[in-house]
């Protein structure tokens, strides 16, 4: 009986010790498993909740904008109202498995030759963007970027070209077909001809006639005010504060605000700020941060696309016909600036809604050698003329209360500024030229 | 004794609290992982948990849609003059056309061979004008009404203006009904659209998919968006044929591709199941 009293006593024991530890390993267990923390952890979540949002939209804001193939040698841009030449090469992108990337060249000759070679169908993003945004792949500290895409008749490798350093990049590719896209580029219904130039950074297309261009309708809508603070700053704690020149600011605390115009004042430009310690960021994050604020604002993003940066801001706009779309105040849709202290992002509440039948209305615009000469005429120096486009000027159509027409303009980008053909032209350039002059010094 | 009866207690205490742990861990009830597979799982438990059933396969893969716009204009009145075969009725304030054959046109054999003979019948343009412009839409059909939706070079449109039923009675073709939209032109060049799987997500989430229900088919057609400048604008929608368990009733509810939004009013119909 003795010796039975023990083993009991023994296994009371050993089973109390074994519930003991099974409860410290289940409880380590619980704690260390952000399944059931993650309520705690809500902001990194939405964080990242937002970057694989982004994995999946990030080709639809970073897509090429422009399409040009060549036929008996003479280089036209291409554009097909039921083939977008561009998605199809999106979509054909998503299936593709890039391998290495290689510097193919680095000369200018080299470079021309590629721009300027039959055998390839080009496809242009409007400014520069990081390769590995595009590839996936590399470093991002790396800095390569690239505007062109060489498609070549090859499917195992394309070939990337950076205008600024006019360096190619080869990179090598598996399960890829870009038959139907060539199908497409030497089937597209409209052809304009056109020339590649160097202007200041980059190969600027130059239509090297006056072109006839459609001017399009839309329907717009407009977002209410109320709409976009609860979207940025949320809707508690948040206070209201009217200023004397037309706008409202709603603070969430110091560090957040955004500025809206007051009810009635005929303006469309929200401006929100957080005030926070930046890193300096390598440009492919840059573009990807960019994008979780462009997705955080709401605006619709059918249309919007990538449309420039200058190293701290980057901006979208609407494209449509492949052609940027500039707001009456010729700002871009959407621009995201980065400082060392700051995030800002300045957009318009302006969306394009539902496009009208077009009507047959059209706008003649000079051949762009024409526009060049005018403006250097003017006083512009045309070592400071960055970027000449065609794009649309969003005017509000008096007929309708919500219809914009958006008529083709040319637009300039010079001194770092965009601003369309009429306003360069009623520009005291004397002043702008003497201010870079002394700037420079 | 006492310590025998202490032991006891730190035995029991503790296995409840594992017994506790264990049942917390073992129903993990929410899983809030970023993986985009496990978040589309979730979804799927979720929905099964709500008694929806969903089809074996739905698509991830991105299209593309276009804005489509087509003139309104009475298209039908103009063509009753060549429809020597049927006598008609224009009901001009809604713009539908019925015509009732003047002989008997009988219907016979299998499902298929009577669709053969419907599509005849249809085809020929003394029957109904602009007929070999619609196509055979089973999901909106019943055993006594055959349903045809105005086919483009961009897909179908479901639309009570662009529709085609011909009823049938006793083997023998009553008379028939449609609407006709017009030529469909695309206003734009085309968009990326969201996947199936999107459009199903965005009504389960706006709770436009009801518990015991079961979605039956998903499809890309073009529905009517508004009126503007003499034009009829239509977009790119997802139809989803959801049916509820209970009563056995088919809705059709549509996704707006571009923006994932549910189109209301007007824009979800029930249909007669076959």
């Amino acid at each position: 009986m003795k010796f039975k009293f023990k083993f009991g006593d023994f296994f009371l024991m050993l089973g109390t010790l074994l519930v003991f530890g099974l409860s410290i390993v289940l409880w380590i267990f619980v704690m260390t498993n952000d399944q059931y923390f993650s309520h705690i952890n809500q902001t990194s979540n939405v964080t990242q909740q937002a970057r694989n949002r982004l994995n999946n939209s990030v080709y639809d804001l970073y897509i090429p904008t422009s399409s040009y193939g060549f036929k008996n040698g003479q280089l036209y841009r291409l554009y097909d109202a039921k083939k977008n030449l561009p998605l199809e090469f999106t979509k054909e992108l998503k299936g593709i498995k890039f391998k290495n990337l290689n510097v193919a060249s680095t000369s200018r000759s080299e470079y021309e030759h590629m721009l300027n070679n039959p055998d390839y169908i080009q496809l242009t993003f409007p400014d520069e963007v990081s390769i590995k945004l595009f590839t996936k792949q590399g470093s991002s500290a790396s800095g390569q970027k690239f505007r062109r895409v060489f498609i070549s008749n090859s499917n195992n490798r394309i070939y990337l070209g950076n205008d600024q350093t006019m360096t190619v990049y080869q990179i090598d590719l598996a399960r890829a077909n870009f038959a139907k896209l060539r199908n497409y580029a030497s089937h597209a219904r409209s052809k304009t001809p056109i020339k590649l130039v160097r202007l200041k950074n980059d190969y600027e297309v130059f239509y090297t006639k006056g072109e006839s261009w459609r001017i399009y309708s839309y329907l717009t809508n407009s977002q209410t005010d109320s709409y976009f603070v609860s979207r940025l700053l949320g809707t508690t704690n948040v206070t209201a504060r009217s200023s004397k020149k037309g706008w409202v600011t709603y603070s969430l605390n110091y560090y957040t605000k955004l500025r809206i115009p007051k009810s009635g004042a005929k303006k469309h430009d929200f401006l929100y700020t957080k005030y926070e310690k930046n890193k300096n960021l390598a440009m492919h994050e840059q573009l990807l941060d960019s994008v979780d604020y462009v997705h955080k604002v709401g605006l619709s993003e059918q249309d919007l696309r990538f449309f420039d940066t200058n190293g701290m801001a980057i901006s979208y706009t609407n494209y449509i016909e492949g052609l940027p779309v500039f707001t009456e105040q010729h700002t871009p849709q959407i621009k995201t600036t980065f400082t060392p202290e700051s995030m800002q992002v300045a957009f318009n509440n302006i969306d394009l809604q539902i496009p009208i039948p077009f009507d047959g209305q059209t706008r003649n615009l000079p051949a762009t050698d024409t526009v060049l000469q005018e403006l250097v005429n003017k006083g512009l120096k045309k070592d400071q003329i960055q970027r000449i486009i065609v794009g649309f000027r969003m005017v509000k159509d008096n007929s309708h209360d919500h219809l914009a027409n958006l008529i083709p303009t040319y637009y300039v980008k010079a001194y770092n500024r965009w601003q369309s053909l009429d306003e360069w032209q009623k520009q005291d350039l004397s002043v702008l030229n003497k201010t870079n002059k002394e700037g420079a010094q | 004794m006492d310590r025998k009866r202490i032991e006891w207690l730190f035995f029991i205490v503790f296995l409840l609290i594992d017994l506790y742990l264990g049942v917390e861990i073992w129903r993990s009830p929410i899983n809030l992982s970023n993986n985009d597979n496990t978040q589309s799982t979730s979804i799927r438990a979720e929905m099964r948990a709500d008694g929806i059933d969903l089809p074996a396969h739905i698509s991830h893969k991105q299209q593309s849609g276009y804005y489509l716009a087509a003139k309104k204009r009475n298209y039908l009145s103009g063509k009753i003059a060549s429809l020597t075969e049927v006598n008609t009725h224009f009901s001009k304030s809604d713009n539908v056309l019925t015509g009732t054959p003047k002989v008997l046109v009988s219907l016979s054999g299998s499902h298929n061979q009577i669709l053969k003979q419907l599509d005849n019948f249809k085809n020929n343009s003394e029957n109904v004008p602009f007929g070999a412009n619609f196509k055979y839409e089973p999901r909106m059909s019943s055993a006594n009404a055959y349903c045809y939706v105005q086919s483009t070079d961009y897909g179908q449109v479901y639309d009570n203006n662009a529709q085609l039923t011909i009823n049938v009675r006793n083997n023998a073709i009553v008379n028939y009904t449609i609407s006709y939209m017009g030529p469909i032109n695309a206003v734009r060049e085309p968009q990326l659209i969201i996947s199936a799987w999107h459009a199903i997500k965005a009504m389960y989430t706006d709770r436009e998919i009801v518990n015991n229900s079961r979605v039956i088919q998903i499809k890309l057609g073009y529905s009517k968006l508004t009126e503007v400048r003499g034009s009829t604008i239509l977009l790119p929608t997802w139809l989803i044929w959801v049916e509820n368990k209970t009563t056995k009733n088919i809705t059709v509810k549509r996704v707006n591709a571009f923006t994932a939004q549910i189109l209301q009013a007007g824009n979800s119909y029930s249909v007669q199941k076959n």
